[in-house]
């Protein structure tokens, strides 16, 4: 069984915080990945969070509510949002919320993915 | 192709006040596919829906889910099971008193541990999936047929179902928003792989979106396979439900003027 994301897994540095998150982030396990998440989105000295996803297998629009959520956490100091190693059925989700507008979504190199508008 | 079946029908029989309406049903849901179940009013379609839902009691062994046995769930498997599930009813099913963003939350406060503004994202999410992101704080008097229906949809969404059953979903809507949530349970499928369930008996609405045709008839199964394979069907029922052919009324007049005289059997009844 995949081991929850928690607080443990977060790293800050030079205001950078990294998370990978694993198994299901879903209406089950949002609850506790959020507190994680909008926890780092209110420090000070954050001014980046960077989600891997390449260990996450299943995304729901919860998960995608609480990126909003830390999104906008981090936009009002002026931060941002970065997500890499999403599945495409996870991309996709993220699309027909038409919120790849606003997340940085990364590839596996780490270049930019941009979408048609 | 390659899609194994999530829900296995193999031999269900359905009784109403004893009177049987089910006949030894047999088909199988392939899973994230759009299955269309299709025949004329009162062939069985609904009653069929009625036990994949679970709200209709199932004998054993005759529908299996993951093959897991629906007529031996207990209350709590049957639980989990309909937490799988998103049905959106013909009527909508919307509760009056609710605007239709406070609609869509329900089922997430109930079953749920989000938070409220979690579960206020989700809501508007399905909303603007469904084009009515402007329309949350309506009643849903308020809105048209087509928008009830389609806040319907977005309630039967709210949960992330694995599997939506979809009752009849372009009847009482014009022909250009009958198209348009066609269109939208494609895109469920394509994008959320979803396994669809859809009943109705709407020709053109079940070939534009269907995987897999079942044709119901009396209670009976009379065909299933691709939209091409029903096309292709010699059966002549099959072919007067596609030709839209009326039926030539099957009148016992014997049993009708027996009633209507009193049970007293006429001689020229025939």
């Amino acid at each position: 069984m995949m081991v929850q994301s928690s607080p443990e897994n977060g790293s800050l540095r030079e205001g950078i915080f990294s998370i990978p998150l694993h198994g299901p982030v879903a209406m089950t396990t949002v609850p506790e990945i959020r507190k994680v998440l909008l926890g780092a989105a209110k420090k000070r000295a954050v001014k980046e969070i960077r989600i891997d996803f390449s260990r996450v297998s299943k995304l729901d629009t919860s998960g995608v509510a609480m990126l909003v959520e830390t999104w906008r956490g981090l936009a009002r100091r002026g931060g941002a949002l970065r997500l890499s190693g999403l599945s495409e059925n996870a991309k996709r989700l993220i699309q027909l919320a038409r919120l790849d507008q606003i997340f940085e979504i990364r590839d596996e190199a780490g270049s930019r993915i941009e979408y048609g508008s | 192709m390659g899609h194994r079946d999530l829900i296995d029908v193999c031999g269900l029989n359905s009784h109403y006040s004893g009177r049987q309406v089910l006949f030894d049903i047999r088909f199988g849901i392939p899973d994230t596919n759009i299955t269309v179940i299709m025949g004329v009013s009162g062939c069985g379609k609904t009653t069929l829906l009625r036990h994949l839902i679970g709200l209709k009691r199932t004998r054993p062994e005759q529908i299996m889910v993951d093959g897991q046995d629906l007529g031996k769930f207990n209350e709590e498997e049957m639980r989990n099971y309909r937490r799988r599930l998103g049905v959106l009813f013909q009527s909508g099913a919307l509760f009056n008193s609710m605007t239709v963003s406070q609609n869509i939350a329900v089922p997430l406060k109930v079953h749920t541990r989000l938070s409220d503004e979690t579960i206020r994202i989700m809501a508007l999410i399905k909303l603007n999936l469904l084009g009515l992101a402007e329309f949350g704080a309506f009643m849903p008097s308020q809105l048209s047929g087509g928008m009830r229906k389609r806040a319907g949809l977005a309630r039967a969404l709210a949960m992330d179902p694995e599997i939506l059953f979809v009752d009849e979903p372009s009847s009482g809507l014009d022909p250009i928003t009958a198209a348009g949530l066609d269109r939208l349970i494609l895109e469920l499928r394509d994008t959320l792989g979803m396994t669809i369930i859809v009943v109705t008996h709407e020709l053109e609405s079940a070939f534009r979106i269907a995987d897999r045709l079942i044709v119901m008839d009396r209670g009976c199964i009379l065909a299933a396979g691709s939209p091409d394979e029903i096309r292709a069907s010699q059966n002549e029922r099959v072919l007067q439900f596609l030709e839209r052919k009326a039926d030539t009324a099957e009148i016992n007049t014997a049993g009708y003027l027996s009633r209507i005289m009193g049970n007293e059997i006429t001689r020229s009844g025939r």
